[in-house]
């Protein structure tokens, strides 16, 4: 009667501890779960992050270049002011020793259709194919600019910027 | 038969109570995390286009011989000026910057950018304000001081995405 009553608690027993451990393992799944959604969530926050910064450095690639006396205006505004009149004339000239690029394209932001810039249709025009070394580039760098030149307007020169974008082709390392 | 019962429903009872307890502390941290105040990520693109914009020449003129930029403009609008052509300054200061935005930054639903957000302001006046979109809660955008009419004001772009 004893072992017998013994091997029925020994059988509760086994099936409390199974109760348990299915409970444990239950709990411990659920966490599992939640650590993976935040995982998943911190992630794609990551990737964004390291998309902007990689953006960031190429915008400085870019302001550096066009704060560069070949292309800013005369005034103080500084690598935020490229002047087109400077850009019509220097198109084309090897800039190869100076930075190591692959292009130099410098587009105006309008509404108008995109035309190809030289000195017969400027500033009538929307695209400065400023520099292109036939090279590959494997990552493009912009920023905007202001773009500047000097007018005529009712009998007085006025100095007219629109706004545009330099951009960079590089070879990123 | 009673007791097996009472203590299939007590163990019922405790698991109910750790599944609730779990889910409390899961829903307070989504909570928190949700409700995180949203810090703007400057952005280096944003900072030259407000630059730039600055230089913008627009289409109001106080004279024949001078056409204003947008920063001449702002400061126009803080005077209440009227253009050459009897257009509030004001009116074309809002016109120009949205047209701005909107044809240097694609912002829509479908776009890289849901939203933005642009403010012209001092400490307790804001000059202009302009918002399209719907918000998100990842910010980058940019900030200026300019020094205008002996006044400080803060210009600031901020996009959604």
């Amino acid at each position: 009667m004893v072992k017998k009553n013994m091997k029925k608690e020994n059988k509760k027993s086994q099936f409390k501890i199974q109760q348990m451990s299915f409970m444990l393992l239950a709990v411990v799944l659920f966490f599992i779960l939640v650590a993976l959604f935040w995982l998943a969530f911190q992630y794609s926050s990551l990737k964004k992050q390291a998309t902007e910064t990689s953006k960031e450095q190429a915008v400085l690639l870019a302001e550096f270049i066009s704060g560069s006396s070949e292309f800013s205006c005369a005034s103080e505004q500084g690598s935020y002011c490229v002047d087109t009149d400077k850009i019509i004339v220097l198109k084309n000239a090897s800039y190869k020793e100076l930075w190591p690029v692959s292009y130099i394209k410098i587009k105006k932001i309008t509404k108008e259709k995109e035309k190809d810039c030289n000195i017969a249709n400027y500033p009538n025009c929307t695209n400065f194919n400023v520099f292109d070394a036939k090279t590959e580039s494997t990552s493009t760098a912009g920023s905007f600019i202001a773009l500047c030149r000097h007018e005529r307007v009712a009998g007085y020169v006025q100095n007219i910027c629109e706004l545009g974008k330099i951009m960079i082709g590089y070879e990123a390392k | 038969m009673t007791g097996k019962f009472r203590k299939g429903q007590e163990e019922m009872v405790g698991f109910v109570m750790i599944i609730v307890l779990v889910s409390v502390i899961a829903l307070v941290f989504l909570v928190i995390s949700i409700r995180k105040p949203t810090e703007m990520r400057t952005s280096k693109e944003v900072e030259s286009f407000l630059h730039s914009a600055l230089l913008f020449t627009s289409s109001c003129q106080s004279s024949s011989e001078r056409v204003y930029d947008f920063k001449d403009l702002i400061e126009a609008c803080l005077k209440n000026e009227r253009c050459l052509d009897e257009e509030n300054s004001c009116d074309v200061l809002n016109n120009t910057a949205s047209e701005l935005i909107e044809t240097s930054f694609s912002v829509g639903e479908n776009a890289r950018y849901k939203a933005y957000n642009f403010k012209i302001y001092e400490e307790n006046e804001t000059l202009i304000s302009l918002r399209k979109g719907n918000y998100t809660s990842s910010i980058t955008g940019g900030e200026l001081l300019l020094y205008i009419s002996a006044r400080n004001l803060n210009i600031r772009l901020e996009l959604y995405y």
